[in-house]
């Protein structure tokens, strides 16, 4: 089985005058892994997923992501890359506000081709994976996000990152703002379309209690020899 | 790009108050700038349609802008008259075809009243080539006859046959007035957009008339003279206070300007009126160049302020851009989305404008119209107005770019680390 993503050697930091934030030896994730990563807050979970996701560089290092050099392509390139095959869903506030929750989900079929013709039928596989997500699809469509409740809004922004089956999907905290039921009943749905696609997937949370459900936990602090813990 | 269209769209449409705010005050000022160009462009025209196909008007000596204020625009007065047998012989001189007498000095509730013979139905010209004519009634006949302009008889609501009492002097109205020798309205000429349509016409023995029994603005104490007996009188003026006059050959008239100007019985000038209408535009030009510039300044304040509305949403922004980064917007999406938000807003604004100039001219030009007689016509936009349009709309495009800059630097030193 091939390699997701491989890291060697990367040094990063925000600016020339912060502190390192990420200094990674190595690190590998396999494809189709649901990988569970733990850290505290402000360890640098959130900049390794940027860097995941080609938004930044490292100063340093070989970063290669579903086949692709990301630390050689141009910004450009790294932006259409992370259109293309990769899904994100953030810690809260995941939805454009001014957006209906399906416009909202086809948001990454609208800035990249290959999303777009993979969910074929773009409006009905947003409803699909909204049902699939147990959502009430008639009744939310027309309703502006700012209604649904924190809950909802996880899932439709679950929803948004699945739609084309990108290759890799990027959770940063997603459930931080649930409940425990509605967290166990988020990482279901969530966990059900990433396997029955066969998509990787990186779940990092400073919470370890939902590690158990993963193929693989692991401590940012393992492969992160860096440590900033800036105290807020 | 169409993706960017219908985000930038939809993201107006959820800040609406702002946004129409905004928008707004683009238009008010765009219809404030297009109003203005407007009235300078209707003046102008109106103005230099005032007095048509007269080559000289000749007045006691003074300088050519009071000559011109008076004897056409009817403002102000004449600080000397000229005798009528000085008028006689410039008349009869070969080269000149037709010449209008004028005297003035009189009003009727505030509208000036002037004193002429029907040559001036005849041969005045207005607009190029337009000539005076009748909307009721006819010229004037008897020494008591007057003839109204269109304006005078809609805002007094006169018709003909009705009788009028001619105030002395021009102050205010009451000050003293010669009621002993009531007018009757022979006749109303049609609106010609011009001062014509303010003024009380009659004979120049009408005026004589009514001044026999007057002597130094004031009534001659012991002294009454009915209107019968008037009638009988030789009402042949002694003075009047200027005339228009025509040539045969245009080629003559700096000739006869000459003549008038050298004239070494009386004191006289002859202007050109076409010369004098330029020089009292000129004298206007700065007045009327300060006021575009102020529009223009107001215009600027408009886009200021929607470049504002910009920069101030930036701020609760940033998780949006960091969200649309997050699928796939790449940084010159995030400035298309500023700089089409701003476009949209000065199209809005422009258009609105266009809206409120066209919904301002119906209600302010009737205004306009009957308080100083100036008509401007409600046309389409011009080529120009279509050019002030399309450059507030480049402007307010060009004035977007500082908060996409903005946005885009903002997002790239953010990435997707989305704080609140
Ligand atoms: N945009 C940024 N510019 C500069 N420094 C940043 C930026 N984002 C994060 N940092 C810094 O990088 C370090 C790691 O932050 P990061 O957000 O990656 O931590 P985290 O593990 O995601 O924390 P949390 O659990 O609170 O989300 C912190 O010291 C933080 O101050
Ligand atoms: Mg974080």
């Amino acid at each position: 089985m091939g390699l997701a993503v491989e890291l060697n050697d990367i040094v990063y930091r925000w600016r020339r005058d912060r502190p390192v934030v990420l200094d990674i030896p190595e690190f590998s994730v396999p494809v189709g892994e649901k990988l569970f990563i733990a850290g505290p807050s402000g360890s640098g979970k959130t900049t390794l997923l940027n860097l995941l996701g080609g938004v930044d560089l490292p100063e340093r290092g070989e970063m290669t992501i579903l086949g692709e050099r990301l630390d050689l392509l141009s910004a450009n390139r790294r932006d259409k890359f992370r259109a293309d095959r990769i899904g994100f869903i953030f810690q809260q506030f995941n939805l454009v506000p001014y957006l209906s929750v399906v416009d909202n989900v086809l948001l990454p079929c609208r800035f990249s081709a290959p999303r777009l013709a993979r969910a074929s039928d773009a409006a009905n596989e947003a409803r699909r994976l909204l049902g699939a997500m147990d959502l009430p699809v008639d009744d939310l469509t027309r309703r502006p996000v700012a209604d649904l409740s924190v809950g909802q809004q996880q899932r439709v922004a679950a929803a948004r990152a699945l739609i084309g089956r990108p290759d890799l999907i990027i959770t940063d905290e997603p459930t931080s703002s649930l409940d425990e039921e509605a967290r166990r009943a988020f990482l279901d749905l969530l966990f059900a379309e990433v396997q029955s696609a066969g998509q990787t997937l990186i779940f990092v949370s400073h919470d370890s209690r939902l590690a158990d459900a993963f193929d693989r936990t692991m401590a940012l602090a393992d492969v992160n020899r860096a440590s900033v813990l800036e105290t807020v | 790009m169409i993706p960017v269209f219908r985000l930038a769209a939809k993201s107006l449409a959820s800040r609406r108050v702002t946004v129409l705010l905004t928008v707004f005050a683009i238009s008010v000022s765009v219809s404030l700038l297009l109003g203005v160009e407007r009235l300078r462009t209707e003046a102008r025209a109106s103005f230099s349609n005032t007095v048509s196909g007269t080559d000289l008007i000749v007045g006691a000596r003074s300088g050519s802008v009071p000559l011109l204020l008076y004897s056409v625009f009817r403002i102000g007065n004449a600080t000397n008259n000229i005798s009528w047998r000085s008028y006689q012989d410039i008349a009869a001189n070969p080269d000149v075809a037709w010449t209008i007498p004028v005297s003035l000095g009189d009003s009727h509730r505030g509208f000036r009243v002037l004193g002429t013979n029907t040559d001036y139905f005849r041969h005045f010209r207005y607009a190029r080539t337009r000539t005076l004519e009748f909307a009721a009634g006819k010229p004037f006949d008897d020494v008591f006859d007057a003839v109204l302009g269109a304006q005078v008889a809609s805002a007094l609501g006169y018709n003909v046959g009705h009788s009028i009492v001619i105030d002395h002097g021009v102050g205010s109205v009451g000050f003293a007035s010669h009621k002993d020798k009531p007018f009757r309205v022979s006749g109303i000429l049609k609106r010609t957009g011009t001062p014509v349509d303010q003024t009380v016409h009659v004979s120049l023995a009408g005026i004589e008339a009514i001044h026999i029994d007057w002597r130094s603005g004031r009534p001659i104490p012991g002294l009454s003279i009915d209107a019968e007996r008037v009638r009988r009188m030789n009402l042949q003026p002694e003075a009047i206070t200027a005339f228009f006059v025509g040539l045969k050959s245009r080629f003559d008239t700096f000739e006869m300007q000459r003549r008038v100007n050298t004239y070494a019985d009386e004191p006289m000038l002859a202007i050109l009126p076409g010369v004098a209408l330029h020089e009292l535009w000129s004298l206007m030009g700065t007045a009327e160049s300060a006021l575009s510039i102020i529009t223009i300044f107001i215009v600027m304040a408009g886009l200021i302020g929607m470049v504002t509305m910009l920069m101030s949403s930036l701020n609760e922004r940033r998780r949006e851009m960091a969200i649309l980064r997050s699928v796939g917007a790449r940084p010159h999406h995030v400035f298309s989305l500023f700089v089409l938000e701003a476009a949209f807003v000065s199209v809005l604004g422009a258009v609105l404008g266009v809206i409120l100039l066209y919904a301002g001219m119906i209600t302010v030009l009737p205004v306009i119209e009957s308080r100083y007689g100036l008509f401007i016509p409600i046309n389409p936009l011009s080529i120009n107005e279509w050019m002030y349009l399309g450059a507030v709309v480049a402007a307010g495009i060009l004035a977007g770019i500082a908060p996409a800059i903005a946005a885009v630097r903002m997002s790239l030193a953010d990435g997707m680390v989305v704080r609140s």
